[in-house]
């Protein structure tokens, strides 16, 4: 009978101390799995941002047309250097593209936003289907802080990216869009690439 | 008696607490592989969607090459590897011409990387260089479908056919009327200065039947 009579105090000291270390070890590990998933979650969610603001922009320049019908905007691409100095391009340009305007023709501009004042910040596209409206903007990487593009001129030799696209009675071959962000910023790697268009193929 | 059930009782105990101690380990590991199988999906998303955008720029980059440059792709663009923060994929592109088709190229990118590979392919159309020395032929038999363009062409052709070997390029690139005729005149003024004598089409001569006469003879003299 004294066998049954229970556990002595070692014996629950010892119980006690092994089943702590155990539960100290499954939760460790449970932490850095979850710490592994909300990181993963993390990379996923920024691919992704970093895949739809791209394939915006593809789909409305791939949608580029030199004119507006109407002569409501042409395809105009400014140099920020040559402005006087603003650090940042622009790009106007008509797109037959599906936009948040739901209508057959939009003038897009994009252009950085430094103004402290306007509720948009970083890369904005202002969407316009006539001149005389209201234009509705959009912010597309608030983080943005910089903004080069390029373009491809048409004839069949030349390679070489010029800073702007002014004046010209034809569209590029094509567009390279390039984003500066700050350094150790969130953006997602993907918009750290450079956005390069085919127009009009 | 007493002793051997008091024994037969501890064996029962130990045995319970192993069973209970499996049972629990078993669940643990269903729990965590499903979740280490969750997080292995997850990462493997990202790095597939992350080559997919490189892919796109890929064939972004092959898009607008044109005919010469397609059906021989610069070594720049056959292979490479992506910069940082994307040094971890690297690429490798393959053109081939269509067979049966007219200046279609089929195009494909492997984008390899973090253990996946993601392969995208697309038809890329870019049309061919003309003959346009013998042009005066080919121009008199392509006749109106190419109107105010084609008649120019036609009449500045003969004068430089001897000069140059008459070898224009079109380059196809003509979009929308009013771009294409006005580049026509510039080149028409280009070949009469001594360059390379281009006439350019744009997408509507490209279906015309004089295209198709000029395309159609060098292709039954190879095949």
């Amino acid at each position: 009978m004294r066998m049954r009579a229970g556990f002595t105090l070692i014996e629950v000291l010892v119980g006690l101390s092994v089943s702590a270390l155990a539960l100290t070890a499954g939760f460790a590990a449970l932490s850095f799995v979850a710490d592994r998933a909300s990181q993963a979650e993390a990379a996923t969610v920024s691919a992704l941002e970093g895949v739809a603001a791209r394939e915006l922009l593809v789909e409305w320049l791939t949608g580029a047309r030199l004119r507006a019908p109407g002569n409501t905007g042409s395809f105009q691409g400014t140099d920020g250097e040559a402005r006087g100095g603003m650090p940042d391009d622009q790009l106007m340009f008509p797109t037959t593209a599906r936009t948040p305007l739901h209508v057959r023709n939009t003038v897009v501009r994009l252009y950085i936003d430094r103004d402290d004042e306007t509720p948009e910040t970083g890369l904005v596209a202002e969407l316009t289907e006539r001149i005389q409206d209201e234009p509705r903007r959009f912010e597309l990487v608030p983080q943005a802080i910089g903004l080069d593009i390029h373009y491809l001129p048409e004839a069949a030799d030349a390679f070489e990216w010029l800073p702007d696209w002014l004046g010209r009675n034809q569209l590029p071959r094509a567009v390279e869009l390039v984003l500066h962000v700050a350094p150790g910023d969130t953006v997602p790697p993907l918009l750290r690439y450079p956005i390069r268009v085919a127009l009009g193929r | 008696m007493t002793f051997s059930f008091s024994e037969s009782r501890r064996g029962f105990v130990l045995l319970e607490a192993v069973v209970a101690l499996a049972i629990i380990g078993l669940v643990a590991i269903a729990l965590l592989s499903t979740t280490s199988s969750q997080l292995r999906t997850a990462s493997k998303a990202t790095v597939l969607l992350t080559a997919r955008s490189l892919a796109e720029d890929r064939i972004a980059a092959i898009r607008f090459l044109n005919y010469d440059d397609l059906s021989r792709l610069p070594d720049s663009l056959v292979a490479g590897r992506f910069p940082p923060p994307f040094d971890a994929f690297e690429w490798t592109t393959v053109v081939e011409e269509m067979e049966d088709e007219y200046d279609l190229f089929g195009a494909e990118v492997v984008v390899n990387g973090l253990g996946e590979s993601f392969p995208l392919r697309t038809l890329v159309h870019a049309p061919r260089p003309v003959l346009t020395g013998g042009a005066t032929e080919a121009g008199r038999r392509g006749g109106e479908p190419a109107v105010g363009r084609g008649g120019r062409g036609g009449d500045a052709a003969p004068g430089r056919g001897g000069r140059d070997g008459g070898f224009g390029r079109d380059t196809g690139a003509g979009r929308g009327g009013d771009a294409g005729r006005g580049r026509g005149g510039a080149q028409v003024g280009r070949g009469g200065r001594g360059g390379g004598g281009r006439i350019e089409s744009n997408e509507a001569a490209a279906v015309s039947p004089a295209m198709t006469a000029v395309r159609t003879t060098p292709a039954s003299g190879v095949r």
